[in-house]
């Protein structure tokens, strides 16, 4: 009977994995906020080499994104492996690359930490469903943002390595280095999971150096292998975009445009109360629609309640103790972080946001909601074991043992648990836990643009949609951004006028595409779907006269503009031939140029672009935004156009692989020989 | 003996009236009087419905109307109710000023401060105004407590008037200082400014007292919590001298009668607990405050429980 009931949790949790992500486990797509779709004529396009250029953001023109490349790896990876490599469909490459990692590391991280601290606490089960079914990570993977969920499950594990290297009194130069891979692997990740992650680590470095014994003695010992080796394994795996920004002295942070680094814009994203952060409810939960805070349900705050109860049951002679005090600093400084601008003291966080280094990340506050997971996974389960207990040991609740009270408490406190999450078990939730399918116009769209090999770019009215189409040759660009108004009257507007015609021209726009809103995220008034702008839209598109009606696309309404110019061109009609090396190499073939004439490369102007024409180097100059670069003599031309900034990529890239190949062996080939 | 204290009563009068952010130095501030009224329709400000006053002007350049709403749950931007402003003499045929404010602005300043362009020959006349909602419903609307009332006119001096004879000047800031320090929210807003004198009382007169009369731990405890709850009951706003103040006192207390961390995790817990009963009920005037000082209990046992740990460790 008692192997039965040792099964119980695994039982429990399997029922609830496929219950809250049951859509994940069935056919089709899974898609949602920030996780789009991808055909597998997409592919091609991820790879797992790092380029100093990123022809897709800098909406369709190009950017210098030492920042995206972090971020294309992590895409990059899995893509290339399942889906590149293996051909597998994409139903198939982001469950295996994405959603199944995260819920494999969201059930083993939690459980890792806690029996690391509390080696003979069977209530376990709490700590998984505190960490994994919490309304924070369940709103963000139902959001799309299932690279930051993994991320998120690598805290545990870092956690673990410290509490393992404090702990240990043995050689810890291995436990460092493993410690140094992981937050190198979260930095990788999401940079602003391992700056909380580096809060994290530091608070328990304090802490240790506070309470210890041999304090002073133990502090350089910490130091190094608690933060300087890890820290330098971290810079050294992340060296393939952190030399390029180093060197090429640029703040990274400006690619993401002025909302990411505005006062403003903190108050704006600060969607989380006090009330919010300390009852762990995500201010959007449970419909998740961006801005739309709901309001407080009090059954959430009975969950502070247990989890500082903890500190009740800290006896100081025993080992936990410590962790537990470690437990709830992380979940007082998560509480206050995450509640970002607002009250109690929200100008402290405005301050940190204008003067601490890196904290600009966090403009949206709710990130710092993954402390408080992690230490209420941590402080429940062990609050409630201690009660358990209380009733089963102390002699005046004997009586209440008798009747298993103790027992049927910790079963209440599962049920409460489950009640919380509920919007997930009925199947309430959007996003990625809704069912998608693939709309057959889009697939229609995808055949006609990746079977034409010209080079031209699509303009998207509003913006684009999850299921659309791009690619090197044909990049989207969102009108929203380019003309940088927001609604699609002011679009319209703005693209009637004349001189939009040659804009367009100039940048190689060739389709002017009205979305088929198939998700209702598009066309909306006051939040819902509305059917009348989409059609408002097309009706006006079809007024401008040098836009032509393509068909063949059912709801998807697609333009076309005539003459638009190639990726390469020229101000006086040259013959100029493009070869494509890489995104930051490309070889030009110019036949009769004339001195003077000027070759326009259509991407974002950066004067990093430099033309190798006989062993002189022409440094780009801006022509309407583009790059341009004068012959300085007449005749034919053979010449690369590079990327200069690529270089550092590539020594970067060096130092990263190394350290990468120097960490396994030593974590694999030494500890073997060890044995 | 005299000398330390009369200093620091003056630093905090000239701090209070120089310094404060609230209330511009120009500004005299007046309370409501007998004569005033304000029809106030009870519950929400929905879309149509208005809130009527009428006053008469107490001094010349008659420039702010300020009145305390009711704690809100704020909406989304879009999703904001819109409040118009009028103004104008009694007897006017039409409104002399008028102005629109989104209801979001008014969720971090509940004492809210409607100005309008200044009156010069106020002093007497009798003014009417409105506020209109012209979008509120169930959701965004706001409202104001018609049986705890606060309504305040505002007259803002220009800096000329003030400063062209030494008799004006004097008058001005003799107005200045009775209208500030008979105002309880300027007197609780200058707490701050009140710190230095109020720890050398504790420190030097009050500390060698509590010393000899060991007893007094309960009386001492329990006051410090009935101060905390009068804090969030009576007071809406957050005054950060009066806050400062208190967690001093209860940290004072919490070494000098060795109290245990446990306590302040307790205090927490009860003003949790209290806060979910306030949620169930619909009593939304008391959150924020409650918020604040469950994060302080919260914070300050933390602290003591590292510090325990600390001791325990030697």
């Amino acid at each position: 009977m008692k192997k039965y009931f040792y099964y119980t949790p695994h039982v429990l949790l399997f029922f609830l994995v496929v219950i809250v992500f049951k859509t994940w486990f069935l056919p089709g797509i899974i898609t949602g906020g920030d996780f789009w779709f991808n055909f597998p004529s997409m592919y091609s396009q991820f790879d797992m080499f790092a380029f100093a250029w990123n022809w897709a953001k800098g909406n369709g023109l190009g950017i210098f994104s030492p920042l995206y490349q972090a971020i294309n790896l992590v895409f990059g990876a899995p893509i290339f492996t399942f889906g590149s490599l293996l051909k597998l469909p994409w139903e198939i490459v982001e469950r295996l690359g994405f959603f199944y990692p995260f819920i494999i590391l969201g059930l083993l991280a939690p459980s890792y930490l806690f029996k690391k601290i509390f080696k003979n606490n069977p209530l376990w089960i709490f700590s998984i469903i505190i960490f994994l079914f919490n309304t924070y990570i369940l709103t963000l993977a139902g959001g799309g943002q299932i690279v930051i969920a993994i991320s998120y499950t690598l805290i545990p594990f870092i956690i673990a390595a410290c509490i393992k290297l404090a702990e240990d009194t043995g050689s810890p130069v291995r436990k460092s280095n493993i410690l140094g891979a992981l937050a190198g692997t979260q930095i990788l990740l999401d940079l602003r999971i391992g700056y909380i992650t580096f809060v994290a680590i530091g608070i328990f470095y304090l802490l240790q150096l506070f309470t210890r014994k041999k304090a002073l003695k133990d502090a350089f010992r910490n130091f190094t292998y608690l933060l300087l080796i890890p820290g330098l394994i971290t810079l050294l795996i992340n060296a393939f975009w952190i030399f390029p920004v180093v060197v090429v002295h640029e703040n990274p942070l400006n690619e993401l445009g002025s909302a990411f680094n505005t006062v403003g814009a903190v108050k704006f994203f600060s969607f989380a109360k006090f009330e919010n952060s300390l009852g762990l409810l995500h201010p959007n939960w449970p419909e998740n629609i961006f801005g739309k805070v709901a309001f407080m349900k009090w059954e959430f705050l009975i969950l502070p309640f247990f989890a500082f109860a903890s500190l009740l049951f800290v006896n100081k002679k025993r080992r936990e103790s410590i962790y537990i005090i470690y437990f709830v600093l992380l979940a007082i400084v998560g509480i206050f972080l995450a509640k970002g601008a607002n009250d109690p003291f929200g100008s402290i966080y405005l301050l940190l946001f204008n003067y601490l280094p890196g904290f600009t990340l966090f403009r949206d506050p709710t990130k710092w909601y993954m402390l408080i997971a992690v230490s209420y996974s941590v402080l429940i389960p062990f609050s409630l074991y201690e009660i358990y207990e209380l009733i089963k040991k102390e002699k005046r609740l004997r009586s209440l043992a008798t009747l298993k009270i103790n027992s049927i408490f910790v079963a209440l406190f599962f049920v409460y648990l489950i009640y919380l999450i509920r919007p997930a078990i009925l199947g309430q939730l959007g996003g990625t836990y809704r069912k998608h399918t693939l709309p057959a116009d889009y697939v229609k769209l995808e055949k006609f643009l990746s079977t034409q090999d010209d080079f031209s770019r699509t303009l998207w009215i509003p913006t684009m949609q999850r299921f659309s189409y791009y690619s090197q040759n044909h990049p989207s660009v969102a009108a929203q951004d380019l003309f940088n108004v927001f609604s699609e009257k002011q679009i319209i507007k703005a693209i009637a006028k004349p001189s939009s015609q040659d804009r367009l021209k100039i940048l190689g726009i060739k389709y002017v595409i009205v979305p088929y809103d198939t998700e209702g995220e598009i066309f909306l008034s006051d939040r819902k779907y509305d059917e009348k702008g989409y059609l408002k839209t097309i009706s006006d598109l079809e007024k401008i006269k040098y836009l032509h009606r393509v068909d063949g696309f059912g709801h998807i309404a697609v333009f076309r503009a005539d003459n638009v110019y190639p990726h390469f061109w020229s101000n006086n009609n040259l013959q100029i031939k493009e070869k494509y090396i890489h995104p930051t190499k490309y070889f030009l073939e110019v036949k009769n140029a004339k001195k003077g004439d000027v070759v326009i490369f259509s991407e974002s102007f950066d004067k990093k672009w430099i033309a190798q024409i006989d062993g002189q180097k022409i440094i780009s100059k801006d022509y309407e935004g583009l790059n341009s670069f004068v012959l300085n003599k007449d005749g034919n031309y053979n010449f690369l156009i590079t990327y200069k900034a690529q270089i550092y990529v590539v020594l970067g890239l060096w130092i990263s692989t190394v350290t990468v190949l120097f960490l396994l062996f030593f974590l694999f080939v030494k500890k073997d020989e060890k044995k | 003996m005299i000398l330390i204290p009369a200093v620091l009563i003056l630093f905090w009068i000239v701090a209070s009236m120089f310094l404060n952010n609230k209330i511009s130095l120009s500004v005299l501030i007046y309370g409501k009087k007998n004569t005033d009224y304000i029809q106030v329709n009870t519950g929400k400000l929905l879309k149509g419905k208005t809130i009527n006053g009428q006053f008469r002007a107490q001094d010349n350049y008659l420039g702010i109307v300020i009145l305390r709403f009711n704690q809100f749950v704020k909406t989304d931007y879009d999703s904001e109710d819109v409040l118009l402003f009028k103004i104008r003499e009694k007897g006017s045929k039409s409104w002399q000023f008028e102005n629109t404010y989104k209801s979001g602005l008014l969720e971090n300043n509940l004492l809210f401060p409607f100005g309008f362009p200044v009156f010069d020959q106020s002093r007497g006349k009798i003014y009417q105004f409105q506020i209109e909602s012209l979008n509120g419903n169930n959701k965004n609307a706001v409202s104001i407590d018609k049986n705890n009332l606060t309504f305040l006119t505002g007259y803002k001096y220009p800096r000329s008037q003030i400063l062209s004879s030494k008799k004006n000047t004097i008058e001005f800031f003799e107005r200045k200082i009775i209208t500030s320090f008979t105002s309880l929210d300027f007197f609780l807003s200058s707490f701050i400014y009140l710190l230095p004198l109020l720890f050398y009382v504790l420190v030097f007169l009050a500390y060698p007292i509590l010393k000899k009369h060991k007893s007094t731990k309960n009386i001492f405890v329990a006051g410090l919590l009935l101060s905390i709850l009068i804090d969030i009951v009576l007071l809406k706003e957050i005054y950060i001298g009066l806050w400062i103040f208190l967690i001093a006192c209860w940290i004072s207390c919490s070494i000098r009668y060795k109290l245990e961390s446990k306590i302040n995790f307790i205090i927490a817990f009860v003003l949790i607990l209290i806060w979910v009963l306030l949620i169930q009920l619909n009593i939304l005037d008391y959150q924020n405050k409650i918020n604040i000082w469950v994060y302080t209990f919260m914070v300050i046992g933390l602290v003591m429980a590292v510090l325990d740990e600390k001791k325990s460790k030697k």
